[in-house]
């Protein structure tokens, strides 16, 4: 589930949860509840009174009887207000959601939200990038070096063809360079080495056989 | 690593609703000479009736689909308003009616075959000939939905678009517009049958109430479109216009220009007597109507297919039905298994070669499903929060389309049952399977806990 952030960011992030086979749930005010409805969302409308009159010993089914969170896995709360991300964050935890993320500003409600298992995320820093490393979710990001080189980064999925084959083949076929980021501080580059599901891809070379290779 | 099964967002407005107008067509295609044969000189009055039944139960479905951008349409909105078990009942009646349009789809696409082939080289073809082409169809049905939605949506949009042209615009267009010229008109609502009392009008209405079975295929694919809140609506505004459009004109030419004692020989080739009385193009429209049905029985088949998986789907997401049941594949995205399930359930019924028992109870679980539809929705929009792309006018709070839904489904329900009340044993039957199957289930359930 995720609160409005109000800005481009949740659409981004829509669509990246989307691509990943997320249900997505957006809770938002009824004048922006429009907004999203090209989107493959559910649309949650709650009145902005509301959101500020509840206390934090409510239950969230007070204001929001329509989303059973018993089945939902993730709540980002990603409004530019962190009092009112945290107080939210508070009241769904409750709830039992497992994990629950919050965008904040400053390090005192960082310490705070921490103190009590809720994640947080810097607004300063790049919340999109924060979210698809924490989430591990599926992405490509396509960085210009110089003329035609470019470098790819990437989160090697289920879904991909590469998984299986071994670097050494993938870097003679579409002559590019790949280094394996796996697990937590593995590096792998040896020609040997076969792509797993879930390691962190990092390519050079021409554009076309970079999107080649993920296609 | 969070991993996730999806099913693909690749289905336009016009995808979507191709892949329901066979459904939808097909039967009524099938109802309209039956309908005439019993109701005669009401039969126009009766496709309103017809019509209205399916303009409600469309506009109940594109209200209710956009408000929920997942697969699973009835099950996900009557779970949502009346929960898990009416939802599991509600569904499960629905999918038999999936796996029977299945069946009789593939028979009656051979039928049409055979029947062109025999009449082309005045051969007598056997029996098992009939069986053995509606299993091939159904096999090469079985391979194009398991191999991607893609692919069977650009299929089922070609067909759709030679239906339009052949009936719509070749028969329906080219008779009115010479019925217009030449004022061959007769006066409504009776036309040229106003002496033809009608044979039981009960039973003309429980037909109709069946007219138009398919339209809940639409929530099916909520999952699969890409703006599901907004293109499931739209797609069912075209369902209406071009389902209404086609349903009242084919009927009042069927009242024009074909007569009763001709019309009794064999309701079932309505279409085609139509097709052989248009005047200029006989030829053309005769051998076009003629592949276009065996086409459109084809895709309703394939309709079959989709929408019963995309349910398996749902109930096992939901984990109504074990997990493996909507397991989806990992290079098609499709849910191979719940695929694997409907051709082989359905194998059965078409080895048999004769249906009539299981088309005697054909939509009674479609109705009782659209009634349980048309409650939620009106449960839902006084309940709160979710949003939805599209509405109709609210009385105190309910939509119009559940105010008028609710009643004239369960009329339409009762009537129904009054005319096939001695067939609801095979209904009885498949809801106990189905309850025996939900029961262990949550018995798995419990004790995986």
């Amino acid at each position: 589930m995720l609160f409005d952030s109000f800005d481009e960011t949740i659409d981004k992030l829509i669509d990246i949860l989307t691509e990943n086979g997320y249900t997505v749930h957006v809770l938002t005010l009824p004048y922006r509840a429009d907004h999203f409805t090209d989107r493959p969302v559910y649309i949650h409308v709650v009145e902005q009174s509301d959101l500020e009159e509840i206390s934090e010993d409510a239950d969230v089914s007070d204001f929001l009887r329509d989303i059973d969170f018993y089945n939902i896995e993730i709540v980002l709360l990603l409004s530019h207000n962190e009092d009112l991300n945290l107080k939210l964050a508070r009241i769904i935890k409750k709830s039992g959601v497992p994990r629950v993320i919050i965008v904040v500003r400053s390090d005192e409600k960082r310490v705070e939200a921490e103190k009590e298992n809720i994640q947080t995320i810097n607004l300063s820093h790049c919340v999109l990038g924060r979210i698809q490393r924490i989430l591990s979710l599926k992405f490509v990001r396509l960085t210009p070096i110089r003329g035609e080189i470019f470098m790819l980064e990437s989160l090697v999925t289920g879904d991909m063809k590469i998984i299986g084959e071994k670097i050494g083949d993938l870097e003679d076929k579409y002559n590019i360079g790949i280094t394996l980021l796996r697990g937590v501080d593995e590096i792998r580059n040896s020609e040997d080495e076969i792509i797993q599901e879930g390691d962190y891809l990092i390519a050079i070379g021409r554009r076309e056989s970079l999107m080649e290779l993920i296609k | 690593m969070l991993r996730k099964d999806w099913l693909r967002r690749e289905l336009d407005t016009f995808d979507i609703y191709s892949l329901v107008h066979h459904d939808s067509q097909s039967t009524y295609y099938l109802m309209i000479g039956f309908i005439a044969l019993y109701a005669a000189k009401y039969s126009f009055l009766i496709s309103i009736y017809a019509v209205l039944i399916m303009i409600i139960i469309a506009l109940v479905y594109g209200e209710m689909g956009s408000h929920f951008p997942v697969s699973g349409g009835s099950y996900v909105y009557v779970n949502y308003s009346l929960g898990k078990l009416i939802a599991f009942i509600s569904v499960w009646l629905l999918a038999l009616d999936q796996i029977i349009m299945i069946a009789y789809g593939t028979l009656d696409a051979s039928n049409y075959l055979l029947t062109m082939i025999s009449h082309i080289y005045s051969l007598h073809i056997d029996h098992k000939y009939l069986i053995v082409i509606a299993l091939i169809i159904s096999i090469i049905l079985y391979i194009l939905t398991l191999i991607g939605i893609r692919e069977s949506a650009n299929v089922a949009k070609i067909i759709a678009v030679i239906d339009i042209i052949s009936i719509g615009i070749l028969i329906i267009g080219f008779n009115m517009i010479l019925l217009l010229l030449k004022g061959g008109f007769s006066t409504p609502p009776s036309f040229k049958w106003d002496r033809i009392d009608p044979v039981d009008m009960l039973i003309a209405l429980a037909l109709a109430s069946r007219g138009f079975t398919g339209v809940d295929s639409i929530g099916q694919l909520a999952g699969e479109a890409k703006k599901p809140l907004t293109q499931i609506p739209r797609a069912t505004f075209l369902l209406i216009s071009i389902g209404s459009f086609f349903s009242l004109s084919l009927m009042i030419l069927l009242m024009n220009i074909v007569s009763y004692n001709d019309l009794t020989t064999d309701p079932s080739l309505a279409i085609y007597l139509i097709a052989s009385e248009t005047p200029y193009i006989t030829s053309i429209t005769v051998v076009l109507s003629t592949i276009n049905i065996f086409m459109i029985m084809i895709m309703a088949s394939l309709t079959g297919y989709v929408s019963f998986s995309r349910l398996l789907y749902i109930l096992s997401q939901y984990k109504t039905l074990p997990s493996y049941l909507g397991s989806i594949h990992r290079i098609f995205r499709t849910p191979h298994i719940a695929l694997t399930t409907a051709f082989i359930i359905s194998l059965p019924l078409i080895l048999i070669g004769e249906i009539s028992v299981l088309l005697e109870v054909y939509a009674i679980g479609s109705l009782i499903n659209y009634l349980m539809v048309s409650i939620s929705l009106a449960l839902l929009s006084r309940r709160g929060s979710l949003y939805g792309g599209f509405s109709t006018l609210r009385i105190k709070g309910i939509p119009i389309t559940s105010v008028i839904g609710v009643p004239t489904l369960s009329t339409a329900l009762i009537i129904v049952i009054l005319v096939k009340y001695f067939f609801m044993w095979v209904i009885g039957l498949w809801l106990i399977a189905g309850l025996l199957l939900y029961y262990l289930q949550k018995l798995s359930l419990k004790r995986s806990l």
